[in-house]
């Protein structure tokens, strides 16, 4: 049995916005495992970020956590004096990061335990400064080296992250290189703080697909090195064939399935994550239309009655627009919040188009 | 095969350079392709090709260097007359890729589509029946006409966007990565949109992209562009079943397919232009079989022709 190093419980996070209230997070339970990468999924709008800033406490100024807790059990005992810390059921001793009120708390977290890289490269990296000098920084901030030996270190930094010629590129800044190579060294700054677990918040969005295959390989070469929990947040779904070992799915401020990246993909049991797999263009055929999800995900400046995917769900049952489905459990791994896996729920087949997902990309190039 | 078929552009050598003397940067270096009419035609590369530099300057924002543009047969590179110039302006739109960057923010979208066609003779009411139909047919609803562009969804924008090039009632459309900046649910109605106004109207699109998955469902053709230069073009099937340049395995190589059996086991090809030895046999752009081009030298082609 894995043990959780992050557990989320029946979060909900609120926006004030113009004197009226935005739910984000509608009651989110997710837990994340010791040194695995799980993908959260869904489209823009869905609090796949917003969810993630909450590990970080980037909650944007008009946004607060309403209730729920974030446990984190990676400190050990470090901030046992702290009021937010505590032990669960086994002992195991955490700090709950929901309850966080300063930002001196989250400096404890930031860098050290949680890591970010976000989307583009271009944005993220100061120009006036070298790379080394970007790089060092993080060494002296979060391991209080100096001199030769953060030097030394920011090399051997650059060379895990695939950079070659560390000592030239020390002294060059982020303009001298190309998309790909400030993706690394973004990367390589984050590392150099030696996190827990690293949130990439659609790393790969921004990089040419040769790049983002090179990029992909080694942010899961450095998984295994540094032994990282990784969240990688995107919304394509053949980056998340390729570094999931689990996905969430999210729909409206909610995890609508959850499960191994296997269960996902071949045996999906909620309508959305059909209908998100359904529209891939690999499933369809040139002259036909795409799978497309018809209307628009719901307004969160509303109360959400139900399930929240009814309205656009061409399964939805009576029940769908009353009550929300709790989570069913289809397999220890993988659980799905539909009431069509009720047993008292007539059996609706997932669309047949799905079955061609075991085929993309399985006919070699070139034999 | 394709011989019989209406040629709608036909692009010869072109070539477009930045800068001059010292600081000159080919990024375009002699590209030649021909679009047929009602075709989708794709050209894929990574960014910094020149892909997006062939597209603009077929639409003349750049100024082509060398080689020639003939749109129906009528030269459009270099001084061209005005009749011409407008001509194609009506007939030749673009479709952008950020549908967040290439709206103005400060104009209400009847402004925004109607744009193209103020000064060209027409009457107020004739352009708001224009831009209400144009609207209609991008399944938007006509009072949105009085609306901002930041009161809409990306997916509905990028719609406004497809109306404005529409509302000139053209016959060719460049559509520079119009899906890259968008969700993959949205993602489909836009590529259903486009098929559909294909099938309707007889749309010929130049579409540009660098997702090969996304090209593989919309396009007939596809080029693929390195650094510059098309390395190979054939129709979309045989080129994904039969791909025969090292740079256009290696980019079907990096595709990330939505199937975790298949990525798990993957391997990567990486393509390293030393592979190539052009000084002592310089590639030419050969037609290996019908339809299919490739930029080979001797010794690569016969290598090439054991593959098919």
């Amino acid at each position: 049995m894995q043990k959780p190093i992050l557990s989320v419980r029946d979060l909900h996070v609120k926006f004030k916005l113009r004197g009226r209230v935005l739910h984000a997070l509608r009651g989110v339970n997710l837990d994340v495992f010791e040194g695995e990468s799980l993908a959260i999924v869904g489209e823009s709008g869905c609090g796949k970020s917003v969810l993630n800033k909450n590990f970080i406490g980037l909650l944007d100024q008009n946004g607060f956590i309403d209730q729920g807790s974030i446990r984190y059990f990676g400190m050990g005992d470090k901030m046992r004096n702290h009021p937010a810390a505590g032990h669960d059921q086994e002992g195991r001793p955490f700090i709950d990061m929901a309850q966080f009120k300063s930002n001196d708390d989250w400096l404890r977290i930031r860098g050290s335990e949680v890591c970010m890289i976000p989307q583009d490269p271009m944005t993220s990296l100061n120009p006036l400064k070298t790379i080394g000098w970007q790089i060092s920084e993080a060494l002296e901030l979060h391991r209080g080296m100096q001199g030769k030996m953060a030097h030394d270190e920011v090399i051997r930094i650059l060379q895990d992250v695939r950079i070659d010629d560390p000592e030239r590129r020390y002294k060059q800044y982020p303009h001298e290189l190309s998309g790909g190579m400030r993706q690394r060294i973004v990367i390589a700054i984050a590392i150099a703080c030696q996190p827990k677990i690293l949130i990439c918040d659609e790393p790969t969005t921004a990089l040419d697909v040769t790049i983002q295959a090179q990029v992909l390989t080694l942010l899961k070469e450095l998984k295994e090195k540094y032994k990282l929990t990784i969240i990688f947040i995107t919304h394509d779904l053949g980056v998340v064939a390729n570094i999931a070992e689990r996905v969430a799915v999210m729909y409206a401020g909610d995890i609508v399935e959850l499960g191994m990246v296997n269960e996902i993909f071949y045996e999906p049991q909620h309508p959305y994550t059909w209908a998100l797999l359904s529209s891939l263009p690999q499933l369809g055929h040139r002259g036909e239309d795409l799978y497309s999800i018809k209307g628009t995900p719901p307004n969160l400046f509303k109360e959400i009655k139900g399930d929240a995917f009814a309205a656009r769900n061409p399964h939805a049952l009576v029940i769908d627009h009353k009550e929300q489905p709790p989570y069913f459990e289809v397999s220890p791994t993988h659980k799905a919040r539909t009431w069509l896996l009720d047993p008292r729920a007539p059996q609706v087949e997932p669309p047949a188009a799905l079955r061609k997902i075991k085929d993309i990309g399985g006919v070699k190039h070139g034999e | 095969m394709a011989n019989d078929r209406e040629i709608i552009l036909k692009v010869r050598d072109l070539k477009v350079a930045f800068g001059s003397r010292r600081k000159r940067f080919e990024a375009v270096k002699g590209v030649s392709f021909d679009v047929y009419k009602g075709e989708t035609f794709g050209i894929v590369g990574e960014s910094g090709s020149g892909k997006t530099t062939i597209g603009r300057s077929i639409i003349r924002v750049y100024p082509a260097t060398s080689g020639s543009i003939k749109f129906h047969d009528k030269e459009i590179t270099g001084r061209i007359s005005k009749e011409l110039d407008r001509e194609i302006t009506n007939k030749i739109q673009m479709i952008f890729q950020d549908p967040m960057a290439s709206l103005n923010e400060r104009a209400k979208i009847d402004y925004i589509v109607s744009e193209g066609l103020q000064g060209r003779g027409f009457s107020k009411k004739e352009i708001s029946e224009k831009v209400t139909q144009a609207l209609n047919d991008v399944g938007l609803l006509p009072e949105f006409a009085s609306r901002f562009p930041h009161e809409f969804s990306g997916g509905q924008r990028q719609r406004i966007g497809i109306a404005r090039a529409l509302v000139m009632n053209p016959e060719f459309i460049i559509a520079d990565e119009p899906i890259s900046a968008l969700d993959v649910s949205i993602r489909a109605q836009v590529l259903n949109l486009m098929s559909q106004l294909q099938r309707e109207r007889g749309l010929t699109y130049l579409f540009i992209s660098h997702d090969l998955s996304v090209m593989r469902f919309i396009c007939d053709r596809i080029a693929v562009i390195h650094k510059g230069r098309i390395v190979e073009m054939a129709e979309t099937e045989k080129l994904f079943e039969h791909p025969l340049h090292p740079y256009t395995r290696a980019l079907l190589s990096a595709i990330p397919q939505p199937n975790p059996d298949v990525e798990k086991n993957k391997v990567l090809e990486i393509y390293d232009p030393s592979c190539h030895h052009y000084d002592r046999d310089p590639a030419e752009w050969t037609e290996i079989e019908p339809g299919h081009h490739v930029l080979a030298n001797q010794e690569e082609l016969a290598a090439y022709r054991k593959l098919l």
